[in-house]
């Protein structure tokens, strides 16, 4: 088992999840990036279903609300009151900053909510930022 | 038995009360209690088209709109329980088959078993009230479909928005040197205008928001919340030496998001529109008025002319060129839109010393109850 940050993205969107793996490049806390692209995969993933029987637990969980099919904010309800899954902190990294989403994302549990900025810089600063704060100084719960 | 009172019939020295009925511009008429019309003025007669012989002695339920007849029949039955009818409307059939809209004030007289009554042509009226209502409908309509609109679009631009910045500007970083100077200059270009793109964007929410939210009310301190906004600003004015003054200012009912969005707009455009090298003063006071409280955002920059007083205030409207003053245009519009929502005005003071004065009024709002 690898002793790197495992961190899962749930992001439909491949020039965003290009962008995330480009801010994540040169991170200074050694992490593996797993990406799948809709909800129900994401479900798979954390469940250790089908294709993704052998997935490794994420240690975070970065999750887009514009998601196909099983929307983000069911994602992250469904995550949220599973005993098993509910622990694993979840950031909500998305395009909005409706104040609906940001309410809604809360009151669903969300461990907080980033809206991405346009500006690549300040995306670069933000994911930085999640790196310094979640992987280096919050203690993350054990697997 | 009753004789019919449009006969004229002069008794002492003035004219006879049958007068006040035969001669009345009121449309008044006599009905029988089993519902037989006995007597009809000329007025009545002459809005309906008849002669009196056709009116008179006919039944009165038999004019009446087939819709109507079960409502009026009630009405009847009101009358004959000596129940004054002070206001009902039906619709009359006229003599060329027409229906009229009237509304009638009637008192039964047992004593005599019969109902006098007196009516009103409110077809017209009704007419008007049924378009205002239509109108009001539509214009709603028309409201939330422009703020959803505002909305999806703003919502649904920011994403390729932010794809074609992102990566233009993870171009120049990653092929930094390896491209000649008009690839840095064209680079330069997609950058500033995706940056432009993103401030319109977020305006344009701001500006559709405004419309749709739900408006809060709160007390809201005034004084503190222009302390905040102020804090806001910092960063801008830091660099320029510029100075905001907050005079005594009141606690108000209202939205506190609105109004802290309307002040910070009022002081930001203070701040930017100055004459280079000019530090900014920026003044905020308030003023009691018989019914609201007027405040007022005065500074010492560029000032408008009088004849763009108003036209400041659309949606898009700038003065002044993109490099000389950068912003979107709609941050007036937006002060306009929220100050109008919540009953105010806002205009720009007419004076004579350099600089613009924006005022803008909060009424009072009805108190309500204390909810725990």
């Amino acid at each position: 088992m690898s002793d790197d940050i495992q961190i899962l993205l749930v992001e439909d969107n491949p020039g965003d999840v290009r962008l995330t793996k480009e801010a994540l490049r040169g991170a200074r806390v050694a992490n593996e990036l797993h990406v799948v692209g809709d909800g129900e995969e994401a479900i798979d993933f954390l469940n250790r279903r089908g294709e993704h029987r052998d997935a490794p637990r994420p240690d975070i969980v970065l999750l887009d609300l514009n998601l196909p099919r099983l929307d983000g904010s069911e994602v992250l309800a469904q995550i949220k009151t599973d005993p098993d899954l509910a622990k694993i902190p979840i950031i909500v990294l998305t395009s909005s900053s409706a104040g609906a989403d940001i309410q809604r994302a809360y009151e669903l549990h969300a461990n907080c909510f980033i809206s991405k900025p346009v500006d690549f810089t300040e995306f670069i600063g933000a994911v930085r930022s999640l790196e310094g704060f979640w992987l280096k100084i919050v203690k993350l719960p054990t697997r | 038995m009753t004789a019919l009172l449009s006969t004229n019939v002069a008794s002492g020295p003035g004219p006879a009360p049958e007068r006040a009925f035969s001669d009345s511009l009121e449309m008044l008429c006599t009905v029988r209690f089993d519902g037989t019309i006995v007597a009809a003025n000329a007025s009545l007669l002459h809005g309906l088209g008849y002669e009196e012989a056709e009116l008179v002695g006919s039944s009165s339920l038999g004019h009446v709109h087939p819709d109507d007849q079960d409502g009026t029949a009630a009405g009847a039955a009101d009358l004959l329980d000596g129940t004054d009818v002070p206001a009902f409307e039906n619709r009359y059939r006229c003599r060329d088959g027409s229906y009229r809209w009237l509304a009638w004030s009637a008192r039964g007289d047992a004593e005599h078993q019969q109902v006098h009554c007196a009516a009103r042509d409110v077809t017209e009226s009704r007419r008007h009230r049924d378009l205002v209502d239509e109108l009001l409908a539509e214009l709603e309509r028309s409201n939330t479909d422009l703020a959803q609109f505002a909305y999806v679009a703003s919502h649904d631009l920011s994403e390729p928005l932010r794809m074609v910045s992102s990566y233009v500007q993870l171009l120049a970083s990653r092929y930094e040197g390896r491209l000649d100077e008009d690839a840095d200059e064209f680079i330069g270009y997609v950058v500033d205008g995706a940056a432009r793109m993103k401030a319109l964007i977020d305006d344009l929410l701001a500006y559709s928001r405004a419309g749709v939210d739900v408006a809060v009310r709160r007390r809201v301190d005034c004084g503190a919340l222009v302390r905040s906004a102020v804090a806001d600003l910092e960063r801008a004015m830091g660099e320029t030496g510029a100075s905001i003054t907050v005079g005594d200012l009141p606690v108000v009912d209202g939205d506190p998001g609105q109004l802290s969005q309307l002040f910070l707009n009022l002081l930001s455009n203070a701040l930017k529109f100055v004459a280079p090298d000019v530090p900014a003063q920026v003044r905020v006071s308030a003023e009691r008025r018989e019914d609201s409280w007027c405040f007022s955002v005065a500074d010492n920059g560029i000032g408008i002319a009088p004849a763009h007083r108003e036209r400041v205030f659309l949606m898009f409207k700038r003065l002044h060129g993109r490099a000389q003053y950068p912003g979107t245009g709609i941050g007036l519009a937006l002060c306009h839109k929220i100050v109008t929502r919540f009953g105010g005005r806002i205009w720009l003071a007419d004076r004579t010393k350099p600089g613009c004065e924006f005022l803008f009024t909060v009424p009072d709002l009805a108190p309500i109850s204390e909810v725990g």
